[in-house]
């Protein structure tokens, strides 16, 4: 019994989460606030970076394929087999 | 024109993209890899000893590792991308087998960068040092088993196993978990991977603190990181030396046409060569125009056999064999190429059947079908080839990357073993060359990175899953201009990146360590 209550004492409760969310969102807080000129910059880069990717990339030039023509996944199943069928 | 559909163009197009990305990715990945592994050691020794000599290293090497992990973060998304839009019957085909281990990367990436690499790097003095240091070994835990995803679901390319093919889905679907994760191509593969990577780190390492040396700055800090990553350097080579035997033992079993490739051998033999340096070229007396005869090759009698089944007088079949049907050194048949199209044109005529069957509410055709297709499942792939010279992948890249590969990882043991030798006794700066071959290292390592994956991928052409999806069955069918369209702004985003990281990286170099 004493053990089970060491081992429950390792998950956190919900005011702990709580806790350690906030302290994570300061760390962030002051780390970015705090960031040097150079750190500045790559973080810049980062965020167009993932703009470009999410943005561009995904939504604009490459959709997937299967997605985005077939909504339930028999259609996505018919339209592969024809291609497994019908490839030369 | 440039957006008609163009088969011959799509697959190669939709190929090269795939690869630049890769390659491109994978420029980022291994100094993610293993230096987290020697900034999680500064730590602890600062942690331990208290000397701030440590406490310094430990940040100046983390403002590197972050400048290559900002930029590399999410590279490998396009990768992701290009399954879904250029490789759809693909991924598909493995989706389930795919799915899970890419599915647990990504949870493992994000709590990993949302949580620990945010207290590495933000929480100086705002967590305890026991926790700080805590969060760096978790960052480094977190990289490669984020790495070893990815490693496993490449592995099950190259040996597919722990799974059933579905034709109602079109599917592989995963039965053996265990299977999968634990396949000793898998282990193979992130073994190698990983120890290469933290040999690239440790020649990262040694290159920097090579050039403050010939700069005449933070000598001690610069000893003191060549000394730790020399033994680790050597530590990690002599695993990825290992690693490689292991992994040619794998190669030899499950990817017997690559094995060919790498050694250019054509024909057979028992107490095969390994060939240490030669010049594969077109010979007009081969039977296939894809065959290439080594010149002026230096070879090491008996090697090849030992290093496929650690026997020196195995057989090891040359690519004539493979496609003309063998028996191997421990005694299973495999049959000739021919007769694998003839079994994988059986396959897909009987899924073509059981499709047909079911529309059709006739079950016992469909039984009849579904038996057909199980038995030949194996060479399923095999029925997409026109000419059993389509199953041969290009023999120059592989044979030349294999050389490369190798004859730089025994250039890496000998830097790390003068590099610790002469940095213990003090006289690193003495002998220029000492410092200016490290520095030369540093490139040569992601050469020698890139020619890994170069053998591994090129090598089992033309396959995306071994034996069962060939990479022209793989592909989307779009219009080839729009994969060009998108290889290029890649090529511009990516070369972007790369510039911005490498300028970044040296102002910071320059600037030094805070002391």
């Amino acid at each position: 019994m004493k053990t089970f209550i060491i081992l429950l004492r390792l998950f956190p409760n919900e005011t702990e989460i709580g806790h350690m969310l906030k302290c994570l969102w300061n760390i962030y807080r002051d780390g970015f606030s705090h960031l040097p000129r150079w750190g500045k910059m790559l973080m810049i880069i980062v965020v167009a970076k993932l703009f470009v990717l999410f943005f561009v990339f995904k939504f604009l030039l490459m959709p997937d394929y299967l997605n985005n023509r077939y909504t339930t996944d028999e259609e996505k199943s018919k339209h592969v087999l024809n291609e497994l069928i019908t490839k030369p | 024109m440039l957006f008609e559909l163009n088969s011959a163009s799509l697959v190669e197009w939709s190929r090269w993209q795939f690869a630049m990305t890769a390659i491109y990715h994978y420029m980022f990945v291994p100094l993610t890899l293993g230096l987290s592994f020697l900034l999680a050691v500064m730590e602890t020794m600062w942690v331990r000893t208290g000397k701030e000599e440590w406490l310094h290293a430990t940040k100046f090497w983390m403002k590197l590792f972050g400048i290559n992990f900002a930029i590399g973060i999410a590279t490998g998304l396009i990768l992701e991308f290009q399954f879904g839009s250029n490789w759809s019957n693909y991924s598909w085909f493995v989706g389930d087998i795919f799915g899970a281990p890419l599915a647990i990367e990504g949870l493992f990436a994000f709590f990993l960068e949302a949580t620990f690499f945010a207290v590495m790097f933000f929480g100086w003095n705002k967590v305890s040092r026991r926790f700080h240091l805590t969060a760096t070994w978790l960052v480094f835990a977190g990289a490669n088993i984020s790495a070893l995803w990815i490693l496993v679901a490449n592995a099950w390319m190259q040996n597919p196993v722990g799974m059933e093919f579905n034709p109602l889905t079109a599917r592989n679907e995963m039965d053996d978990f265990w299977a999968v994760l634990f396949s000793p191509t898998a282990m193979n593969k992130f073994f190698h991977t990983v120890t290469s990577a933290y040999t690239l780190s440790a020649c990262f390492v040694i290159g920097v603190s090579s050039w403050f040396i010939l700069k005449k700055r933070h000598l001690e800090f610069a000893r003191k990181s060549i000394l730790l990553a020399s033994v680790f350097g050597f530590l990690s080579i002599l695993l990825t030396i290992f690693t490689g035997d292991t992994s040619a033992r794998d190669v030899t079993r499950t990817q017997p046409m690559k094995l060919a490739a790498m050694e250019g051998l054509n024909r057979g033999q028992e107490g095969a060569a390994l060939t240490i340096i030669g010049f594969p070229v077109k010979d007009a007396a081969l039977p296939s125009e894809r065959m290439r005869s080594v010149e002026y090759g230096i070879a090491v009698p008996k090697v090849l056999s030992f290093l496929g089944y650690h026997d020196f007088n195995a057989f090891i079949p040359g690519i004539e064999d493979i496609v003309n049907g063998y028996t191997s050194h421990d005694g299973k048949v495999y049959p000739s190429i021919p007769q694998r199209m003839a079994n994988g044109r059986l396959a897909i005529e009987a899924l073509k059947t059981y499709k047909t069957a079911l529309e059709e509410n006739n079950g016992l055709l469909a039984q009849e079908a579904l038996e057909t297709l199980r038995e030949n499942y194996p060479d399923f792939g095999y029925g997409y080839l026109s000419s059993p010279d389509e199953a041969i992948p290009p023999v120059v890249p592989v044979f030349y990357s294999f050389r490369i590969m190798v004859g730089l990882g025994l250039l890496f043991v000998l830097l790390f073993v003068v590099s610790w030798w002469y940095a213990k006794k003090r006289k690193f700066h003495k002998f220029r060359i000492i410092p200016y071959l490290a520095i030369a290292c540093v490139p040569l390592a992601y050469v020698a990175s890139q020619c890994g994956w170069i053998v591994a991928e090129v090598g089992r052409q033309p396959w995306v899953v071994q034996d069962l999806m060939p990479t022209n069955v793989a592909i989307t069918r779009i219009a080839s201009g729009w994969v060009i369209t998108t290889f290029w702004m890649f090529a511009l985003l990516f070369t972007l990146l790369l510039i911005a990281e490498l300028s970044i990286m040296f102002s910071q170099i320059r600037k030094g360590v805070k002391e």
